[in-house]
């Protein structure tokens, strides 16, 4: 019994004397790395999956360039100081690639240059993509293969993350929640969209439940005015392509 | 088989046997007077405070030898419009001392006692009466030095001046043209200091008109809920005409078009004009469920304006009806008669022909909400009368009759039916002219007996405004001579609204 109640002791004291051993962190200890966000942060309002799909048809005709703002996220301890990143176009040479300086603004430009930076203290950060809009949009897709490039601050993150697909033009599709709209502006034409665009004010579609009941009949009642308006002072039927079917609202 | 057949009959005879056995039990009946908790004493059969009051209440309970043994429960509900299926639990003890935050109107206020362990409960029902210092009175709008604001007469007299320079810090730009109460329909957004949005649903409010702005205010404390820059989706160039709040919504005529708040999916904000080539004349029939009767200069034509429509109802007219459209006329003048609740029964118009010098009365009914010819007669006014000069006008309510006046220190009234005018019924000073006429139809509801019926008529002199209260003589639209009432405060008036407790829309 008194055999038993020393190894309990003993036990005992081991356990107490590991307790007060200190405790070293493991610490990340290779090359800072990137990678690109993949996910929904609600609080910050970002929603960023593989791939951005971006058509200036549902921007203002007037609209010959817009900003994407893609999200990487760093590995590795945040800095005093900012630190360069570096994009790479995989795709440059492929068939449907987009061309920097003709569909996108080169991420080494002067424009460009100075915000491709994580800044200090900061482990994620927003870089910007000008994309352009260009004629040969009207009738073709293209593409940007972007990767995580290596240069002097950080190495290539997650190999899942490291990529990312922008894909920009000037063709048109409907929303994918126009069954949302539809109630208040009817069936999806490519020239009633552009109508909404352009006469109604209208462009950000992906909003629909930030709008109030009241604000979507307001839009739906500027939309018949406007479209009123417009047939009158240009004495014409506003038709889509097909100039067989009249661009209608509800009322 | 057999066996098991007895066995059943056996067993059958001992249940109906036993059935038939006396139970003695040991239940022990008392009388209904000793179950406790027994009758509610110290609780009055009604309560009238003021908004902020502290109201402590301290019933007592036949019956109870110990007040640990039992739950408390103070509930209070509305009775007033746009308050059914609304309760509030405000105490939990058995003496209530609350200080009161409900909004001005009627409450049924209930206490419940119930005991911990059997579950019976006892109940008392008391009415309750709240009201806010701008609950009930009289409200002038009016304007001094360019600037619009609302002076405040009390039941007991007292004049509260400027009040919404005093509350906000400052009035309306522009000359005073008019304000309008509603209810309690209304929903307005407000933006919380940590970015967030407070929806406030069923407030009652005040819009307040002046010649170059309009502005929403809270009828409870008179603080300012909106600009006429905020109160649309698309701000337009300001130019506040008239306003009908309704039940159903509310409407605005600005710069000839109107734009309406409707109740469903409402932040208080004014939509997007009502569609079609259209100019609104500054009047308007309104009717608190169905909407509002306009006149469109553009066609000369009266046009409806249903609740939820985006889109004037052009009316048709029967066989041998005077036309409501293409009438080649103006609008000299347009507003309902409210009957009750602010339930509009008809209305007169008052029209001039564009090249003849002929005038035209007429009794409107609501068959304008059906899409119908709104005309109960149209009827040529006779050469020589002075309505035709008038410059203000105002409806009676029950009877075929116009008071107007033209801007003089007289008012008279025509008969729009048949054709009789007296002139100058009243007589004001000389330099104390009219400047607003109305006959104020006001019935309680739920408030106890406040009704009024009387006609209001606002004079303005160098000494400022002043409202004479008159009686009319039995159903008739005469007045009686001299007025019963009258207040006066600086400035020029432009307007009298009479809210009571409970009022409904006041237009």
């Amino acid at each position: 019994m008194k055999t038993i109640f020393q190894y309990i002791l003993l036990l005992g004291m081991g356990i107490f004397l590991y307790a007060c051993e200190e405790k070293v962190v493991m610490l990340y200890e290779n090359k800072p790395a990137l990678y690109f966000y993949n996910g929904d942060d609600y609080t910050n309002n970002i929603h960023q999956h593989d791939s951005i799909v971006y058509s200036f048809y549902i921007k203002e005709t007037s609209r010959q360039r817009d900003t994407l703002y893609l999200y990487v996220c760093t590995m590795g301890i945040p800095s005093e100081e900012a630190r360069p990143i570096r994009l790479v176009q995989t795709d440059a040479e492929g068939e449907n690639a987009a061309v920097a300086g003709t569909h996108y603004v080169a991420f080494d430009d002067p424009e460009v240059i100075s915000q491709m930076v994580i800044p200090a203290h900061t482990v994620k950060a927003a870089i910007p993509l000008i994309v352009l809009r260009d004629p040969s949009m009207k009738s073709k897709e293209f593409r940007i293969n972007l990767e995580i490039g290596e240069n002097e601050a950080f190495g290539v993150g997650l190999d899942a993350q490291k990529s990312f697909l922008v894909k920009v033009s000037d063709i048109t599709a409907p929303p994918a929640n126009w069954s949302s709209w539809k109630y208040y502006f009817g069936e999806w034409g490519p020239v009633k969209m552009k109508f909404i665009i352009d006469y109604v004010g209208l462009s950000d579609f992906d909003k629909y439940s930030e709008f109030s009941q009241a604000e979507l009949k307001y839009y739906r009642m500027k939309a018949n005015q406007k479209l009123e308006e417009y047939n009158r002072d240009n004495q014409t039927i506003l038709m889509e392509d097909d100039q067989i079917t009249p661009v209608t609202f509800p009322k | 088989m057999k066996k098991r057949f007895i066995i059943y009959i056996g067993l059958w005879a001992n249940i109906i046997l036993s059935a038939c056995v006396k139970g003695d039990g040991n239940y022990d009946y008392r009388d209904a007077s000793e179950v406790t908790p027994g009758d509610v004493s110290g609780i009055e059969t009604f309560y009238s405070v003021n908004s902020l009051y502290n109201l402590h209440i301290t019933p007592e309970i036949s019956g109870i030898t110990n007040d640990e043994d039992y739950e408390y429960y103070w509930v209070v509900w509305g009775t007033g419009f746009n308050q059914t299926n609304w309760k509030d639990t405000i105490g939990y003890e058995k003496t209530l001392d609350y200080v009161v935050t409900l909004t001005s109107g009627t409450y049924e206020l209930a206490f419940q006692a119930k005991n911990k362990q059997t579950g019976v409960s006892v109940y008392f029902i008391t009415d309750l009466s709240v009201a806010s210092l701008y609950s009930e009175g009289w409200f002038v709008t009016k304007s001094e030095n360019g600037t619009t604001d609302l002076d405040l007469v009390k039941k007991d007299g007292m004049l509260y001046s400027n009040i919404l320079r005093s509350v906000n810090g400052e009035g309306l730009p522009g000359e005073a043209l008019k304000s309008f109460y509603q209810s309690g329909y209304y929903v307005h957004q407000q933006e919380n200091p940590d970015g967030t949005v407070t929806t406030l649903n069923g407030q009652k409010v005040i819009y307040v008109l002046s010649d170059r702005d309009m502005r929403v205010y809270n009828a409870e404390n008179m603080h300012l809920f909106k600009k006429f820059e905020d109160a649309f989706f698309e701000v337009p160039a300001k130019a506040p005409q008239d306003a009908f709040l309704g039940m159903s919504g509310q409407f605005l005529i600005n710069n000839g078009k109107i734009h309406w708040i409707g109740l469903s999916g409402s932040i208080g904000k004014f939509g997007y004009p009502m569609l079609g080539d259209y100019e609104a004349a500054p009047f308007n029939m309104g009717s608190m469920n169905q909407g509002m009767l306009i006149f469109d200069k553009k066609s000369s034509s009266f046009k409806g304006v249903p609740y939820g429509n985006t889109e004037l109802v052009t009316l048709t007219s029967d066989f041998g009806q005077q036309d409501c459209n293409n009438m080649n006329c103006d609008l000299i003048f347009m507003d309902e008669q409210t009957a009750y609740f602010g339930v509009t029964k008809g209305g007169i118009a008052l029209l001039k022909h564009k090249e003849k010098k002929e005038y035209y009365g007429a009794m409107l009914n609501m068959n304008w909400s059906s899409g119908k010819n709104p005309f109960v007669n149209f009827v040529t006014v006779p050469e020589g009368h002075e309505v035709v000069k008038g410059k203000l006008f105002a409806t009676n309510c029950t009877n075929d009759v116009l008071y107007f006046s033209d801007g003089g220190n007289t008012v008279g009234m025509y008969n729009v039916s048949n054709g009789i005018e007296k002139k100058a019924i009243l007589t004001y000073p000389a330099g104390e002219n009219v400047g607003y006429i109305r006959h104020i139809s006001y019935t309680t509801y739920n408030a106890g007996d406040q009704s009024l019926d009387c006609l209001a008529v606002l004079t303005n002199s160098t000494a400022g405004w002043k409202v004479y209260l008159y009686h009319f003589i039995g159903k008739t639209a005469d007045i009686e001579t001299p007025h019963y009432q009258s207040f006066s405060g600086k400035g020029t008036g432009k307007n009298v609204l009479f809210r009571g407790l409970n009022a409904y829309g006041i237009n």
